[in-house]
């Protein structure tokens, strides 16, 4: 299952590149934030192409666009909140994955203490929306607009993620008696300049520390899923069609983020 | 020394004071009447780590053992669709301990913007202003957009 989420910046005349990346990596799910091109026109243009996808109605989160192989009726709407949305989504040989779609305020409006809450919260609804579903069979993605070090990806009460498969084997840790779920987080391997690009956005700033590329962009799985998804299935694009997203300097240039490509096998 | 009657007069007390629950239970019975039966509203405890999470001061009361401390009562205010029994979406929680008042309310950030709220929550000091704030609420473009949604999809 070929899923592609990307921040596409408010640029007006993106579908084009959308109608591309679909066709070019056979997507599934094709999900957006900040998008304001024109959704009708995407999917007339998808469908003169070998691709047919549907628009997942919204009902509350509208900052989140979700475009589908699957028809409208065989998605099952769970939850919605302002930043992120929660649905029950077909995968061709798991059964049903419960998805959830995140896209978190900016850094310019949000303190660090506020994305540890909010992750806090999203981590709570995740798990009260996994026990009616009786299912683990969970997905994260999006724009967090945290980094995976960050502590509201980190914390225990909130999303609790972690970097190797290995560790999240055991499901869950406890601590002083209590129980706290995980998150197998395959981001962590996109830092550094081992690949390019160095990460999914990049940020000048005159602060002290500063990290210039940071991966805000990314896929957690419950460890239940984490051997259907490896860092060699996660693709940070530069390129759609061989149009580049890319300056010359090797920073974002058609949106401020870049796509983030994943697979669930 | 007779000191008398130190009570004052009681007789004036209101005893007809509505808790926030009530009052919500009666604005639920309202909405499948409005939406042509489609859609309902349900009024949900918060489990102790809702709690914690969405009104971090609680956690002041809270003893080292965990033990069963005052924490007064805690609620959200789900909205549901008859056809949809996998979907809700939150307009807000709120917490009150014993004597009710203050109430504080996290609302849904969306609607928190549209009312123009400072701070993470708001705090109420009676029952007609909590009405009036409710009132608020439940009319702001915010929720009557996903009642639409709610609807549409729900036919």
């Amino acid at each position: 299952m070929n899923c592609l989420f990307w921040n596409v910046g408010r640029k007006p005349d993106i579908n084009q590149y959308l109608v591309d990346v679909v066709s070019e990596h056979k997507i599934d799910l094709l999900v957006l934030a900040e998008y304001k091109d024109d959704k009708n026109e995407l999917l007339s243009m998808l469908s003169e192409t070998d691709y047919t996808l549907y628009h997942v109605p919204q009902i509350a989160c509208m900052r989140i666009h979700i475009f589908s192989v699957y028809t409208p009726a065989q998605i099952a709407h769970i939850q919605d909140a302002s930043h992120y949305t929660i649905k029950r989504i077909p995968h061709p040989n798991l059964g049903l994955l419960t998805f959830t779609f995140v896209h978190f305020p900016s850094k310019l409006h949000t303190e660090e203490i506020d994305y540890l809450e909010e992750s806090r919260l999203l981590k709570n609804d995740i798990e009260q929306a996994e026990d009616r579903l009786d299912s683990k069979l969970t997905v994260v993605a999006g724009d967090f607009n945290m980094n995976p070090f960050d502590q509201g990806m980190m914390m225990s009460t909130a999303l609790h993620s972690f970097p190797t498969k290995d560790e999240v084997k055991r499901e869950k840790r406890i601590i002083n008696g209590r129980s706290y779920t995980m998150f197998y987080n395959p981001m962590w391997n996109f830092f550094g300049d081992k690949d390019t690009p160095f990460g999914t956005y990049h940020y000048k700033s005159s602060h002290h520390k500063t990290l210039y590329w940071n991966v805000f962009d990314q896929v957690l799985v419950r460890p239940s899923l984490s051997e259907n998804i490896s860092s060699s299935d996660i693709k940070i694009l530069t390129q759609i069609n061989q149009k580049s997203l890319i300056n010359k300097n090797g920073k974002p240039n058609v949106s401020d983020h870049l796509p983030l490509f994943f697979a669930i096998k | 020394m007779d000191a008398g009657n130190l009570w004052g007069e009681l007789e004036g007390i209101d005893l007809q004071i509505n808790t926030p629950k009530e009052i919500l239970q009666d604005q639920a019975k309202f909405l499948p009447k409005l939406t042509k039966d489609l859609l309902y509203a349900e009024i949900k405890e918060l489990e102790d780590k809702e709690l914690y999470n969405s009104f971090d001061y609680v956690l002041d009361e809270v003893d080292e053992d965990d033990t069963n401390p005052e924490l007064g009562f805690a609620y959200k205010f789900l909205l549901k669709s008859r056809f949809m029994d996998t979907y809700r979406f939150e307009l807000f929680r709120l917490h009150h301990g014993i004597g009710i008042y203050p109430v504080m309310i996290r609302l849904d950030k969306d609607i928190h913007q549209e009312l123009q709220l400072p701070g993470t929550y708001e705090e109420i000091y009676s029952e007609e202003a909590f009405v009036k704030f409710l009132s608020e609420v439940l009319q702001s473009t915010r929720v009557k957009r996903v009642i639409v949604a709610l609807m549409k999809l729900s036919k």
